[in-house]
């Protein structure tokens, strides 16, 4: 697993260093106020109701920040100074609800900078479906 | 611009489908940033409305330091 192989070692295949977190009212209420993005969709439990989720969820963007926190422990030096990130938000994400974030290394490509990983990601929910899933990209210089 | 934030906020039940994001130099505490969106894309499919959003990122010395690209769903 990455984090403590050698990025120069890094082969196709190799799956991340994942975790898990449990996505608590908390969590959802400090990342609106750390984003900026107050829609009742995530804080207003009486709007939620009305809507076609029923409740509260999430933000999509919270799950993609758990992606971003995975890249970085994954590759400690090189993500912080550039990565691409393409996410589809599948299913919605409800408060109190442990999401496990994993990877895997697609594929290693050459590019004018040196070489890049290109890597699947998702965030699976308690039943095993997928909240949100995509491809990463890091440099490996 | 104004006018299309006021109708998406009116339509309620507005989903965040998918995000793209690139970054291409770490900021520090204390930088400014100035986020620039614009519209990339507006579009009626299978009952629904899908609205993309680009925005960029600059820092200070008009640097490039991030890209993002939103797509919405908006209930028609």
């Amino acid at each position: 697993m990455t984090g403590d192989t050698p990025l120069s070692t890094l082969q196709q295949g190799d799956r991340l260093r994942g975790f898990k977190r449990e996505v608590t009212p908390e969590r959802i209420s400090a990342y609106a106020d750390a984003s900026g993005d107050h829609n009742p969709l995530h804080l207003d439990p009486e709007y939620a109701k009305t809507t076609q989720f029923g409740g509260v969820i999430a933000h999509g963007m919270l799950s993609m920040a758990l992606v971003g926190e995975l890249m970085a422990a994954n590759f400690p030096t090189t993500w912080h100074s550039g990565g691409k990130m393409k996410l589809r938000f599948k299913a919605p994400v409800f408060p109190g609800e442990t999401v496990e974030v994993t990877g895997e290394v697609q594929t290693i490509k050459e590019t004018a900078n040196g070489s890049e990983a290109i890597c699947s990601v998702t965030c699976l929910k308690p039943d095993g479906t997928e909240a949100l899933s995509g491809t990463v990209s890091v440099s490996l210089q | 611009m104004d006018l299309f934030s006021k109708e998406i906020l009116a339509a309620g039940g507005v989903v965040h489908t998918s995000q793209e994001a690139e970054f291409f130099s770490p900021v520090m505490p204390g930088q400014r940033i100035t986020a620039s969106a614009r519209l990339a894309g507006n579009s009626v499919r299978r009952g629904s409305r899908f609205v993309s959003v680009f925005t960029e990122f600059r820092n200070e010395s008009n640097e490039m330091v991030a890209t993002a690209s939103s797509t919405i769903v908006v209930p028609v």
